[in-house]
């Protein structure tokens, strides 16, 4: 009897560490990577009043150091409505930020706002998690005042489902040491593509690397070859092509896919760019290695910290003999924010996150946005630019030229399947591993699935 | 403790374990296959598709270059460690000066998180920036070297050295506790009769491993299949696919692309196939006695 | 017992492969006390100081 009883006390212990052992715990879904710096929403009540939390799903790992200008944004808010609203970061690199946000979605425990990628965020609107936020352009004209029409349309899709995170400003920075070293003119915005296979030969002569370029698990930094993409007239025909009256593997395309791959053949690249990151060849560049470095306006404040007023932007080749608008530069919204539809479960919530967007999209947090020289997705006039900020002056001056910009980044409005085919595409082709009719081809063939 | 070893007391201690066991190795496994007959981007609700996606991983090129990239992988690996090991554990298995030092020093690599030991030897094994192509420039050896990572052919045989680094230390130990369990009279007996060192190796030393042997193999077999940081840091599958191996391609697929019911198809057939193998392992090299034994207890 | 011969014979065999296996880790100590810069230059996998 003993015995008997022993054993079922063993069997009862054991059961209940198990069932303990699996239950759930308190914090947002996710895993080890993901550092919650806060639980769900909640009050807190500090002596009469309630403050309330709100969660900001952000796509890096470390804020303060990643999106330093983001951060300040946020802290700034939180200093301003301390007591009141309070907002926290739920932060993750961009491949677990992007998976946790997938889980949450399903167990309704999304954050409030959240950085969503822009080929999966209409997804999630068709599936009813995001709010309309035409509600909260409404009810601040401000704010939408200082959100251009285009950057709005950008994440409209029968909803308002999103308002841009930032400006995407994107193209090629320049090391300006080694033009002047080779002896040959830096580019400027109509130096054409002929210009710049002189430019490559020039470049391999002298033992630089003409552009650092990175594609091992950087396979999203095809920055630089996206105005190449719109000046065979991309925006024209993508719809077409996306719903079936037209193919990827057209004359035009084809056509530029030809020059990805003179640009491979005539060795613009490293040898071992498909084993080198995109910080790797930032880092060649910031050393004086490479003449070019294709990446965006994000970069600015590490260029100036390293390179001073040695770099230059240009916003890549034209190309003559297309019948298409040359003139096309690169200014984009980036990825959007998207605000959880939970929200208006709770109008104080709702409240709060009106409150913050309201902050985010301000003049206060334009400026902020400068300083660390990142573009805004606002549209506020005379922010002034810090003399040390080199490179920021130099994307500036280049937006000045008043070349037009596509209304989104061209892989920015394709599915994630075929965003991922499209980048595959085009460095299977800088590499010499695809012909561009073949790269077209696989394109076609991802949009059938 | 006559009491523990009753049928209904051993079930009942079991049946936590069973339980975990169940809930988080076998449900998965329903669960993804249930999902490889899906159209599914992770958001939203699964569509059923039916064998569409089975149709289009058996016709998809990549599909079959990360197969054979798994299979040379295994191939170069399975057989550099099963046997590679062996012989260092013998060598390890006499008592000289700084054997354990060495052996500390051999395992040392199987502690390090693969994803380390994916960007050590980037810096090993780049073209461009690693030592071995280094070392062959300094020699004047330029016509030998080689892309042994980042291009079309040489990463599989590449991933499968790295492995070989990472996991020789933890085979050899294996070995070294198998080889210890072989009776001391048994060594002296062969010993007194006069056998050569390769007669003892032969008769002696393989047929009382064989339970070992089978084990590492087992252990490898699961092992090489999973293979998956020191691809992703080193190629990470690339350039342009060439160097996937099933998992990395199920992982992209379902997680960089989005397509979660075609992922969980290739995740599913890979499953199989490295069932088919550990079957075909086990089946070809199960013990003639045990067999015997089996077919008499019929 | 072994012989004097044999021991050498195995003490060689099994400093080799333990050089061996120890070998990258050397490699990455003596790399981090490079700048990344250099790391990523050509001429690091040329010289071993």
């Amino acid at each position: 009897m003993k015995k008997r009883l022993l054993a079922m006390a063993i069997i009862c212990a054991m059961g209940i560490t198990l069932i303990s052992g699996c239950g759930q715990s308190d914090n947002t879904g996710g895993n080890d990577d993901t550092k919650a710096v806060t639980a769900n929403t909640g009050t807190e009540t500090t002596g009469d009043l309630e403050e309330i939390k709100i969660t900001f799903g952000i796509h890096v790992a470390d804020p303060k150091s990643q999106e330093s200008v983001t951060y300040e944004i946020v802290e700034k808010f939180n200093e301003r409505y301390d007591g009141q609203y309070q907002v926290e970061f739920v932060a993750a690199d961009t491949e677990t930020h992007s998976t946790n946000m997938k889980l949450q979605a399903t167990d309704g425990t999304l954050p409030e706002i959240f950085w969503l990628d822009s080929s999966e965020a209409p997804e999630y609107s068709q599936a009813g998690y995001l709010l309309d936020l035409s509600d909260f352009l409404e009810q601040y004209p401000d704010t939408a005042a200082a959100l251009d029409a285009s950057v709005k349309e950008a994440f409209y899709n029968s909803i308002q489902y999103g308002l841009p995170y930032q400006c995407n400003v994107e193209g090629f920075f320049y090391n300006k040491e080694v033009f002047a070293e080779l002896g040959i003119d830096e580019p400027v915005s109509a130096t054409t593509f002929e210009e710049l296979l002189e430019i490559i030969s020039a470049c391999n002569e002298a033992g630089y690397t003409t552009i650092a370029q990175g594609y091992l698990n950087s396979s999203y930094a095809v920055w630089g070859y996206l105005a190449m993409l719109e000046r065979y007239g991309y925006s024209e025909y993508i719809d077409d092509i996306l719903n079936g009256d037209e193919n990827f593997n057209n004359e035009n395309l084809l056509a530029c896919f030809e020059r990805f791959k003179e640009l491979g053949a005539a060795g613009a690249f490293s040898g071992n760019m498909s084993t080198q990151e995109y910080f790797d060849a930032k880092e060649i560049f910031t050393s004086g290695q490479a003449a070019f470095f294709n990446s965006g306006a994000w970069d600015c404040a590490e260029l100036d910290e390293k390179m001073g007023d040695t770099v230059g932007f240009w916003w890549g080749p034209t190309f003559s003999g297309n019948s298409f608008n040359q003139e096309v530069s690169m200014k984009v919204p980036s990825a959007p924010l998207c605000v959880s539809a939970a929200v208006t479960e709770d109008e104080a919530t709702q409240e709060a996150v009106y409150k913050f967007l309201e902050f985010y999209y301000s003049e206060e947090a334009a400026v902020i946005s400068y300083a660390g020289s990142v573009f805004p997705a606002t549209n506020y006039a005379g922010i002034e630019i810090g003399e040390t900020q080199y490179a920021l002056s130099e994307v500036v001056a280049s937006i000045e030229d008043g070349w037009t910009s596509p209304a989104s980044q061209p892989d920015q409005i394709l599915a994630s399947a075929l965003q991922e085919q499209l980048y595959d595409s085009i460095f299977g082709v800088l590499l010499g591993n695809y012909t561009p009719s073949d790269a077209l081809d696989k394109l076609d063939q991802q949009l059938q699935y | 403790m006559y009491w523990l070893s009753k049928k209904r007391y051993i079930c009942g201690l079991m049946l936590p374990t069973i339980l975990v066991y169940c809930v988080f190795i076998i449900v998965p496994i329903f669960i993804a296959i249930r999902y490889s007959f899906t159209k599914y981007s992770g958001i939203g609700q699964a569509q059923f598709n039916g064998l569409s996606n089975y149709k289009r991983l058996f016709s998809d090129p990549i599909f079959w270059t990360s197969f054979k990239n798994t299979m040379i992988i295994f191939a170069v690996a399975f057989i550099l460690l099963l046997v590679g090991a062996f012989f260092i554990a013998l060598l390890l298995n006499n008592h000289l000066k700084w054997n354990d030092f060495a052996k500390s020093l051999i395992f040392s690599p199987a502690i390090i998180a693969p994803i380390i030991v994916g960007l050590i030897w980037v810096y090993i094994l780049d073209p461009e920036i690693g030592v071995i192509n280094g070392i062959l420039g300094a020699l004047g050896l330029d016509s030998l070297k080689q892309q042994w990572i980042g291009g079309n052919t040489l990463s599989p045989y590449s991933i499968a050295i790295i492995y070989f680094w990472q996991q020789l230390g933890y085979l050899v130990t294996i070995y070294i506790a198998g080889l210890k369990m072989i009776p001391e009279e048994v060594l002296e007996a062969v010993k007194m009769d006069g056998a050569n060192g390769f007669q003892k190796l032969r008769y002696i030393t393989v047929p009382l491993m064989k339970s070992t042997i089978s084990s590492v193999a087992v252990l490898l077999i699961t092992g090489i299949f999973k293979i998956f940081e020191i691809v992703q840091q080193t190629t990470g599958g690339g350039p342009n696919h060439a160097s996937e191996t099933l998992v990395t391609y199920s992982y992209s697929t379902t997680f960089s692309k989005g397509e979660y019911g075609y992922g969980m198809s290739l995740a599913t057939v890979t499953f199989i196939v490295s069932l088919i193998i550990t079957g075909i392992y086990l089946a070809l090299f199960r013990d003639k006695d045990e067999k015997k034994e089996r077919a008499h207890a019929k | 017992m072994l012989s004097k011969k044999k021991k050498t014979a195995m003490t060689v065999g099994i400093t080799a492969i333990t050089l061996l296996v120890v070998f990258p880790f050397v490699w990455m100590i003596l790399l981090s006390f490079k700048t990344n810069s250099v790391k990523l230059s050509i001429l690091v996998s040329m010289s071993f100081g």
